[in-house]
């Protein structure tokens, strides 16, 4: 039996799970904890396992939601999946926390916008065709204003000539504002949960299975350069960056 | 109704740390081997440590050049290189140390103080290879580590009056049992080498300070300008420099104001003697409050060679046995973390995987 622990503490959230390569789920724990996810991600990773009666060496692989979202957060979550995976010599595998989000709607037909809020009227956007049970992303994931996403939105629908429109995300109140003005059949979808571990695992089981073929020398590599996406730069760096750009337009 | 988990983490890394005592009960010259990680700050380091001296790797990956542009260490650049080196660095101390994880006998880390985000780097690395390998774990007070670089090069034999300075702390300890210390004093606004930094960036002469101000100093004179030794009340082991950064700040306005020549030399040399005449004054003062006459030095200033020097001589006439780290420890590095670790892995002090970081935290309350 393969084991694939799959986490996620991108929003406020602590998710984690336990599936096998077959598809089947066979734990999941989620809390709403706040600060507390750097506290409480191993004590929880131990129980889950030790009342199954299993220890990490029976993890064949993991999976993490590597954000965007909270910067802490999500440093948590994928620096102990590498940590984990370097130290049992196993695969990991990165799975953006959008597309995440987003899979809990695969079985409903239409456009899925996955809004989390990422403050000044700007959210971390990703856009998905839901048909058929399979979730297809439309654009690169990315900052946009709420306008500018909804404005994408509708661009969307008329080209995969889809009706329907299903916001997610803590983002959504937001993007509703815009996108009751300008689409016709909008639904709110309000997730208990932002990001399931469980939706975590069955994105990347696909490509999980394929890297436990992997060499040992390139399962290290994956553990050592696995990093967050944040979809924006660090504060000072943005800073620094538009600095520069001045500076090079001044001195022309 | 609470499981009782007869397999759980906590189960094997006891039963792993028995085992091992045993094994060394029969056979002494079986070693402690930790793997210490640190990232409190700006160095992603990690280092294998028999013993608590012998350092069979040593791995810094330091951001000082990503942070130069800066002007200082900013907490979320710091935070996201953390994560990039993590284990990088980890298994390039492991290698050169030509051991696997399960090797050693104990992981550790620094959980406090420090920058909050850059902790949680470190120690949720270390968390996890612990979980992993079924190793006890051990979380590290920072300034534990910075007091224990000397033990690499030295005896390091409580008690003993310990000095640390660094860019983030200036305190006076009496050490008095290993891991047992009683603050006597600490910085009341910036740390010294704080104090370095500031006065460092209005000089111009960039970041870090310490060095930079060290070496401008070397063509200064100390005597030039009479900056006040912030001495406090009488008697006190308790440290400010916020008032003298603030004098050299004048001085150097003054003169720009004048439009005269900033003598950068000169006031850097001033300035450096100012901090080395309060921290020498102090640590003297702590030894005859306390009665030793052992004097640790530790932290990124004990690198600063005026304040060797003058160490050096006030205790050598005064018969004070003093004990300095060797350069490459003074700044922050994992090497000092596993060397404070193996004093608390023989007192059997393994921490539980709900440790967490901490941001500010007195080594007293460790
Ligand atoms: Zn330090």
């Amino acid at each position: 039996m393969m084991t694939i622990l799959a986490m996620d503490t991108s929003t406020e959230a602590l998710n984690i799970a336990l599936g096998e390569d077959t598809g089947q789920l066979i734990a999941e724990y989620s809390l709403v904890v706040g600060k507390q996810h750097a506290t409480l991600l191993h004590p929880l990773i131990d129980d889950m396992l030790s009342t199954l009666s299993l220890t990490p060496k029976d993890l064949t692989a993991i999976a993490v939601g590597v954000g965007p979202g909270s910067y802490t957060g999500v440093r948590i979550a994928v620096t102990a999946a590498k940590s984990l995976a370097f130290a049992l010599s196993i695969p990991v595998l990165g799975v953006s926390s959008l597309l995440a989000a987003a899979y809990a709607q695969r079985d409903q037909q239409g456009i899925v916008l996955v809004a989390f809020d990422a403050r000044r009227s700007q959210a971390y956007t990703g856009i998905y065709l839901a048909d058929d049970g399979r979730l297809t992303p439309l654009i690169e994931e990315t900052k946009l204003s709420y306008e500018e996403a909804i404005r994408q939105v509708k661009v969307l629908t008329t080209s995969y000539q889809q009706e329907r429109v299903i916001i997610v995300g803590d983002g959504r109140k937001q993007a509703m504002n815009y996108a009751n003005r300008s689409l016709q059949k909008v639904v709110s979808s309000h997730q208990s949960m932002q990001i399931s571990a469980k939706d975590v695992f069955q994105v990347a089981l696909p490509e999980v299975t394929q890297r436990l073929t992997r060499a040992q020398g390139e399962l290290t590599q994956d553990a050592q350069t696995l990093v967050p996406t944040y979809l924006q730069l660090a504060e000072a760096e943005a800073r620094w960056r538009s600095l520069q750009q001045e500076r090079l337009t001044n001195d022309k | 109704m609470a499981m009782n988990n007869s397999n759980d983490y906590m189960t094997r890394a006891t039963a792993r740390y028995k085992a091992d005592s045993q094994a060394r009960q029969r056979d002494p010259s079986l070693p402690v081997d930790i793997l210490a990680i640190e990232s409190s700050c700006d160095e992603t380091a990690a280092a294998v440590i028999r013993d608590g001296h012998i350092v069979l790797s040593s791995v810094v990956a330091s951001q000082i050049e990503s942070h130069q542009r800066f002007g200082g260490v900013v907490p979320e650049v710091a935070s996201r290189a953390h994560v990039e080196q993590i284990i990088q660095v980890i298994a390039q101390a492991l290698q050169k140390a030509g051991k696997e994880l399960h090797d050693m006998q104990a992981i550790a880390v620094t959980f406090a103080p420090g920058l909050i985000g850059a902790l949680f780097v470190g120690v949720t690395a270390a968390k996890s290879l612990a979980l992993a390998a079924d190793l006890p774990f051990l979380g590290i007070h920072h300034l534990a580590g910075h007091l224990y670089a000397s033990a690499v090069s030295d005896r390091l034999d409580p008690p003993f009056v310990a000095l640390i300075v660094s860019g983030g702390h200036t305190e006076l300890l009496h050490v008095t049992g290993h891991g047992a210390m009683v603050r006597l004093g600490h910085t009341r606004d910036d740390a010294a080498g704080e104090a370095f930094d500031k006065v460092s960036r209005a000089l111009g002469l960039g970041y870090p300070g310490g060095p930079a101000i060290e070496q401008a100093a070397k063509l200064g004179n100390p005597a030039a300008f009479a900056f006040a030794r912030a001495l406090l009340e009488e008697g006190s082991l308790d440290f400010s420099f916020s008032g003298l950064k603030s004098a050299v700040l004048l001085v150097l306005d003054k003169h720009k104001r004048a439009q005269k020549e900033v003598p950068v030399a000169d006031i850097a040399a001033s300035f450096q003697m100012a901090v080395v005449d309060v921290l020498v004054h102090k640590a003297m003062l702590a030894l005859q409050r306390t009665g030793l006459s052992t004097l640790v030095i530790a932290g990124g200033v004990a690198a600063n060679r005026a304040l060797r020097d003058r160490l050096l001589d006030v205790c050598q006439v005064c018969g004070v046995r003093l004990v300095v780290p060797d350069l490459w420890l003074c700044t922050d590095n994992a090497a000092m973390i596993g060397a404070a670790a193996y004093y608390r892995y023989q007192q059997g002090k393994l921490s539980s995987l709900d440790l967490t970081a901490v941001a500010t935290l007195s080594i007293d309350a460790w």
